[in-house]
């Protein structure tokens, strides 16, 4: 096993499972749960991307948000360099949440409308008592400004969301929670309501400030090739569960769990040249409730074997971090 | 070897190119041709020119893409050929030819006939195209007596059971309610009620932008199969190239109103003239090939209610020439390939583009 205490952010065996009303489902007098997270290990080095992708529905959003702190995990243990975020929150909130950042989908709904730029960037500042007066916050935010390349930065600083385009507020909220120097940003989908002209240039300050910062980000996505331009490693999730995991490039070119070959096998390419048969999967994605007890992935899968249906299946190790979950994984 | 000037210069000369246009091909009249469109919207602080002196053409079996950024006009083009807009808030002109018949020109009883028959559109939003409270079955039914009242159940019934099947769909689905469907198959009925009536022409509105991976695979692979199976034309509104990359034949972009560039998906994408498409191709990271850096494209979309001297894309271009501030240059034919354009096929393949950068011939 990898020595895990050293690194800045460690999840363990973590579980999110929303209890389901009994009158929605009568199972033998049993209490039935939606298991959004369950049991899903990782961690992130410094200053390292991680991409994590799944359809909608398979618990990306509620990790990033159990990941911050938002949610309460039904079990299992979340470490920051060591320490259980638990713990940090009962002790000193505020401080945990400076070490746990986001950046959201929609830049437009992230900032007051009424306030300026300066005032938005220097009170984040202010709450984390960064800078000894307002004069010196004013000009960490400048230096910021400069920093992503929106110039003149003191123009900038004076105008209203309202006067900014949508890539660039994005890019100035990645700034605001980088200013405060986290240890995790959760970015959860931060471009896919931009347009492709400008998503460019958010992806490449946020791969800036990551290796400025050292911060270790969770980049949450439906886009594989974005994903694939901003990770280091991806994690694919179904249905609550990490199916696969390893270097952005072993995922993509060899993907060995079933489910990662037909997410890849469908994301569409803009070269028309390069034309590739789709593996269709039948059906939509089951209810995360009380799947199992074999592989969640087993009823829509095109490789399931007889022990599919009966048991979850254990990690497989393919090599430099190589991990799936799978019965028959592809080599 | 064709004598031909192309091999002295990197920029593609036409010289030899037929003289041609947009929408008129030899021995063949398009699907839909629309012509000279212009649309602006009436808002508080002015006109907005949302599309400005649009010309292009559809032909049948020949599956036109049309990719944008948000307010570049897209949506607001084909909402007007098909006379969609409120007339109250919009000032529309120019010519929409389909079938023979000038739909800019046709009255609400023409276009209501027209709609469903002949015509038909598919939005992003599925789930607000269809009643909570009644089954599909009865929505279908709906819509098909619209055109055919007479219509038994029977009849409707075995329409529709083809349709299904082309669509994936499984006749389970007819008894059900709209809040017991996902995307996915909400989306799959919508193309279904469009095709109920076998129109010559449908719309897809980013009819795939809010589904997951997987699922707008499979509705790709089945608006391909109608493609090749029935023979069906589409036209397709997106802001996503892959989409059109994998359906379409031809490809148009749009920028700020204009058409930027026309032509074959294969010579468009694989070989952008216009600096906007090449930025937009080169804002799009790779996932077969190697990494590379991405680059954005400087500059944000011009305010849409100032008329245009110059070229749109010119405050935004990294190679504006001093004539692209004046002079707004018009969609010509480029000859990409090496040799002359002959045949008709050839011709098809025709690639219009509209940058003062290359030299070829107006239309």
């Amino acid at each position: 096993m990898i020595d895990m205490l050293g690194k800045p952010v460690v999840v363990q065996e973590l579980r999110k499972w929303y209890p389901v009303r009994r009158s929605v489902l009568l199972s033998h007098g049993q209490q039935a749960f939606v298991k959004s997270v369950d049991d899903v290990s990782f961690f992130i080095e410094e200053g390292e991307v991680l991409g994590l992708i799944g359809e909608s529905g398979c618990g990306k959003s509620t990790l990033s948000r159990v990941l911050l702190g938002l949610e309460k995990p039904t079990a299992g243990k979340i470490l920051f360099k060591g320490e259980d975020i638990s713990e940090m929150l009962k002790r000193e909130p505020k401080s945990f949440r400076r070490k746990a950042q986001i950046v959201m989908q929609n830049p437009f709904d992230f900032l007051d409308p009424r306030e300026t730029i300066e005032r938005a960037l220097s009170r984040a500042l202010e709450l984390h008592q960064i800078g000894s007066s307002a004069k010196e916050r004013s000009e960490i935010c400048l230096q910021g400004l400069e920093g992503i390349g929106l110039k003149p930065a003191r123009s900038f600083l004076l105008r209203r969301p309202r006067e900014l385009s949508g890539g660039q507020l994005q890019r100035i909220c990645i700034l605001r929670s980088m200013l405060l120097k986290p240890l995790l940003l959760v970015a959860d989908e931060p471009v896919s309501m931009l347009d492709v002209s400008v998503r460019a240039d958010v992806l490449n300050t946020l791969l800036d400030l990551s290796a400025e910062n050292l911060t270790s980000i969770l980049f949450v996505s439906h886009d594989i090739s974005v994903t694939r331009y901003v990770s280091n490693r991806i994690a694919v999730m179904y249905l609550g569960r990490i199916v696969e995991i390893g270097n952005a490039d072993d995922v993509v070119f060899s993907p060995a769990h079933p489910y990662t070959e037909a997410l890849i096998s469908n994301s569409p390419s803009p070269d028309p040249r390069n034309k590739r048969e789709r593996i269709t999967l039948s059906g939509e994605p089951p209810t995360p409730i009380n799947p199992g007890p074999g592989c969640y992935f087993a009823p829509r899968c095109f490789r399931k074997t007889k022990e599919c249906a009966n048991l979850y299946p254990d990690c497989v190790d393919l090599g430099g971090g190589h991990l799936v979950w799978c019965f028959n994984p592809k080599n | 070897m064709k004598h031909n000037s192309n091999a002295s210069g990197k920029v593609p000369s036409t010289e030899h190119a037929h003289r041609i246009s947009t929408d008129v091909w030899p021995n063949e009249t398009p699907l839909l041709s629309v012509k000279n469109l212009c649309v602006d919207y009436r808002t508080p602080s002015g006109l907005v020119h949302a599309v400005q002196r649009v010309s292009l053409s559809c032909f049948k079996g020949e599956s036109l893409g049309l990719v944008g950024e948000s307010g570049s006009g897209k949506s607001t083009l084909v909402l007007s050929v098909l006379r969609l807009l409120p007339r109250t808030k919009v000032i529309e002109s120019g010519q929409a030819f389909f079938k023979g018949i000038d739909l800019m020109k046709s009255s609400q009883e023409e276009m209501s006939r027209i709609r469903w028959t002949a015509l038909s559109i598919v939005f992003q939003q599925s789930m607000n195209s269809l009643s909570p409270v009644h089954k599909i079955s009865e929505q279908i039914e709906d819509v098909y007596r619209v055109h055919q009242p007479e219509a038994t159940k029977a009849e409707i019934r075995a329409k529709i059971y083809p349709l299904l099947e082309m669509v994936n769909l499984s006749p389970r689905i007819l008894d059900l309610y709209p809040h017991e469907l996902s995307g996915g198959m909400f989306q799959r009925i919508n193309i279904l009620l469009s095709l109920v009536h076998n129109p010559d022409l449908v719309v897809l509105d980013e009819a795939t932008t809010a589904l997951d991976v997987i699922t707008q695979g499979q509705i790709l692979d089945e608006l391909n199969r109608l493609q090749e199976e029935l023979g069906q034309t589409f036209i397709i509104v997106t802001h996503d190239i892959s989409v059109i990359a994998d359906l379409c034949k031809r490809i148009a972009v749009m920028y700020a109103g204009h058409i930027v560039e026309i032509g074959n998906v294969e010579s468009v994408l694989v070989k952008p003239l216009h600096p906007y498409t090449c930025g937009l191709i080169n804002s799009i990271p790779p996932l077969t090939k190697g990494r590379k850096k991405i680059v954005g494209i400087q500059g944000e979309l011009p305010d849409l209610r100032q008329t245009f001297a110059g070229c749109p894309f010119e405050p935004r271009c990294t190679e504006a020439m001093e004539e692209c501030k004046w002079k707004l240059p018009e969609l010509k034919l480029v000859n990409v390939s090496d040799g002359e354009l002959k045949t008709e096929d050839e011709l098809r393949q025709g690639h219009f583009v509209a940058c003062h950068k290359y030299l070829g011939e107006g239309l």
